[in-house]
């Protein structure tokens, strides 16, 4: 079983490789969407300090929601998730090992450059060092609740729009404990709290999310 | 025992017992509704006390409160349903979720717009980014999504039950966005006048806003099942007792 | 709800009571069959009989409307990790990797399943006419080649039962007839074939079976 979690993973992170676009077109769209804020705001410091956190993160949301295609939607094309759907193993365990692989893929790259975009925005740098943290702890989440949503609409043709209605307002938590943090943590107040519930529900998700992935899937498999 | 037990239910559920069941109770459900919201609506508006600090502004909560409370009360029914209907394989629960989510948009709705309209006096804004107000918003946004899917599924056994695994993960999340919406409200505006935490509600007004929301809860318990009754014809149109009917 | 005494544990497919509904169609109803060791059913049917909804229904990627289906004795739905051990399905999607070598095509086929050794992905591809293309992408295969690719994958499975939608799809000649060798060869050894085509099946020395749809009638050949 874990032979399967761990090679289902490097197949899905060979593939990858293999489509270069797949790891920068996500990051890309990160980097582009908070660019845009301060030429439509205001380049001061002060206000984009004050607006930064959140924005970054909307960013992230956006950026990671957007990834989400790249989950199932090749695996369904051509079958391959059929045939994971008759594998011998646990569904949600060859579940997970897929989206810790788009994790990699499209969340991992996001965090190594959020200090890049903290600076742009103006953030104190023990903001950034929350913004990294909460980036952490939060993308996983971002994908493991996509993960659902996806699984809803693979099969479906225009599935895009449909899944930001389903998926964004599951993402709110994240969004709400997440920008709060680095904003405290720029105010200098204490972020303990929003960590250890971002921590709880990362590790609520971790638990869940396959299961009701693996059963969304059936279904849209049907 | 057991077997026995779901024996009864799954007759009790057959689609055929239900059509005929629902006929019998459906007016029952709407007379009563009406009785309990006229009554309530009277009382409300006429017979309860005017509040100290909001005028007669505030009997706005008479339809506000219940229709928040349906709101979250008609989500916890499609979510349950949708169990009902994965795990045992009642084909009726599949149609009382789908029947109940657009009573529940509304009643959402609902909640939204006097809500809003309740805020206009007491804020002097249409609109504020209160705790309760942004989660029924989100609810909202719950709701047009499970019927957003719905309708873009094809094949109505797998759309309900796509929409079913919709419904339990978006119910498993509801404490946690409106923990969290509640959490950021308190953080950002501590100072708002938080409108339902009054340490207790007169008597007074408590028993038009009870008569209300269970008038609230029959006129929904007659809508939904008037609305599975059509659905469970068109469900089971190859049925030959459907046919009789339809003629 | 059937009435085979758990006793006996008959050895094979069964098939009990099965209807399928498209939307509100009715595709077939109260379907009954079973198929042993050593046997091949050839399911016939005009297109639009429903012949991929029961293939899919067995293979237990789809739900009937009622009915139910037993492996040796059990049921597919509740013992899903046993059955799928035993199940081998080729489907219209191939469940093949354009941007992976056949031979990692293979091998993460096999990760989901048994476990094989490079040697035995080698001989299989020589077996099946792929000798020479062990190393190219499958976007440069034809689609002939791309079915062989998958015809290996079938074979290295090492399951019981073989559930073929269409398989001589844009095969030529020669591979169907090598598909029909690998097909009798599976069933002499006991293993069990349920496929599929529009084309006229002829084996010597094996049971064969016709099952026509919509109305489920069973034939041998004269």
């Amino acid at each position: 079983m874990y032979n399967a979690f761990f090679n289902l993973l490097k197949r899905d992170l060979r593939l990858a490789f293999r489509h270069k676009s797949e790891i920068l077109n996500p990051l890309f769209f990160f980097v582009i969407v908070v660019t845009l804020f301060p030429l439509g705001i205001s380049p001061e410091k002060q206000v984009l300090a004050e607006i930064g956190p959140g924005i970054i993160w909307v960013a992230a949301l956006l950026a990671s929601m957007l990834s989400l295609d790249s989950l199932f939607r090749s695996d369904f094309e051509d079958g391959t998730l059929e045939l994971m759907l008759l594998s011998e193993y646990p569904l949600p365990i060859l579940i997970l090992a897929k989206i810790v692989a788009h994790w990699l893929i499209t969340g991992f790259p996001i965090i190594i450059f959020s200090p890049l975009l903290g600076t742009v925005m103006f953030l104190s740098n023990e903001a950034i060092e929350t913004l990294m943290i909460t980036l952490l702890l939060g993308t996983p989440i971002l994908s493991l609740i996509g993960a659902i949503g996806m699984a809803l609409v693979v099969a479906l043709k225009r599935g895009g729009m449909l899944l930001s209605l389903l998926v964004l307002p599951l993402y709110i938590p994240v969004l709400i404990f997440s920008s709060n943090a680095v904003g405290s943590s720029m105010a200098g107040l204490s972020i303990s709290g929003q960590l250890y519930f971002l921590a709880a529900f990362l590790i609520f998700c971790l638990t869940l999310a396959p299961i009701a992935t693996s059963a969304a899937l059936r279904v849209s498999l049907e | 025992m057991m077997k026995a037990i779901m024996k009864f239910i799954y007759q009790f559920a057959s689609p055929k017992h239900f059509y005929r069941l629902s006929g019998k109770i459906i007016p029952w459900f709407a007379w009563l509704a009406a009785i309990l919201l006229i009554a309530g609506s009277i009382d409300g508006l006429f017979i309860a006390p005017v509040d100290y600090q909001q005028g007669d502004s505030y009997r706005i909560i008479f339809i506000h409160v219940p229709a928040a409370w349906m709101s979250m009360f008609i989500y916890m029914v499609m979510a349950i349903s949708g169990a009902i209907a994965l795990i045992w394989k009642i084909k009726l629960a599949d149609v009382i979720a789908s029947s109940s989510a657009p009573i529940g948009a509304a009643f959402t709705f609902l909640a939204l717009v006097t809500g809003s309209i309740w805020g206009k006096p007491m804020w002097g804004a249409w609109w504020v980014w209160d705790a309760r107000l942004t989660s029924e918003l989100i609810l909202l946004f719950l709701y047009l999504g499970y019927m957003a899917l719905e309708s873009a599924i094809e094949d109505p056994r797998a759309a309900a039950r796509a929409c079913a695994i919709l419904a339990i993960v978006g119910v498993i999340n509801i404490p946690i966005i409106h923990y969290s919406v509640e959490w950021w409200n308190t953080l950002h505006q501590g100072a708002t006048v938080t409108k339902l935490d009054k340490p207790s509600i007169h008597i007074s007004m408590l028993i038009p806003l009870l008569l209300m929301a269970l008038g609230f809860k029959l006129y929904y318990g007659a809508v939904v099942l008037m609305r599975a009754r059509n659905k469970v014809l068109v469900t089971e149109q190859n049925n030959r007792w459907v046919k009789e009917i339809i003629g | 709800m059937t009435n085979d005494p758990q006793t006996k544990q008959p050895q094979g497919l069964s098939v009990n009571q099965l209807s399928c509904e498209r939307g509100y169609r009715e595709l077939f109803n109260d379907l009954n069959f079973s198929l042993s060791p050593g046997e091949i059913l050839h399911i016939k049917g005009e297109n639009g009989a429903g012949k991929t909804s029961l293939l899919r229904i067995i293979a237990g990627l789809a739900l009937p409307v009622t009915g139910e289906i037993r492996f040796n004795g059990y049921n597919c739905r509740k013992y899903r990790s046993e059955y799928n051990e035993q199940l081998a399905f080729m489907g219209h999607k191939l469940g093949i990797k354009l941007e992976l070598t056949p031979v990692e095509n293979i091998r993460s086929h096999c990760d989901l399943g048994k476990s094989c050794t490079r040697q035995q992905i080698m001989d299989t591809l020589k077996k099946v006419g792929l000798y020479g293309f062990e190393e190219m992408y499958c976007n440069q295969l034809s689609a002939g080649q791309k079915r062989r690719v998958a015809l290996a994958q079938i074979l290295l499975s090492q399951t019981q039962l073989w559930i073929l939608d269409e398989p001589f799809t844009s095969l030529d000649v020669i591979g169907v007839e090598l598909f029909l060798k690998i097909i009798r060869e599976h069933v002499c050894q006991g293993g069990m074939v349920l496929l599929t085509t529009h084309q006229e099946v002829t084996l010597k020395d094996c049971t064969l079976k016709y099952l026509q749809l919509p109305d489920g009638t069973l034939s041998e050949p004269e």
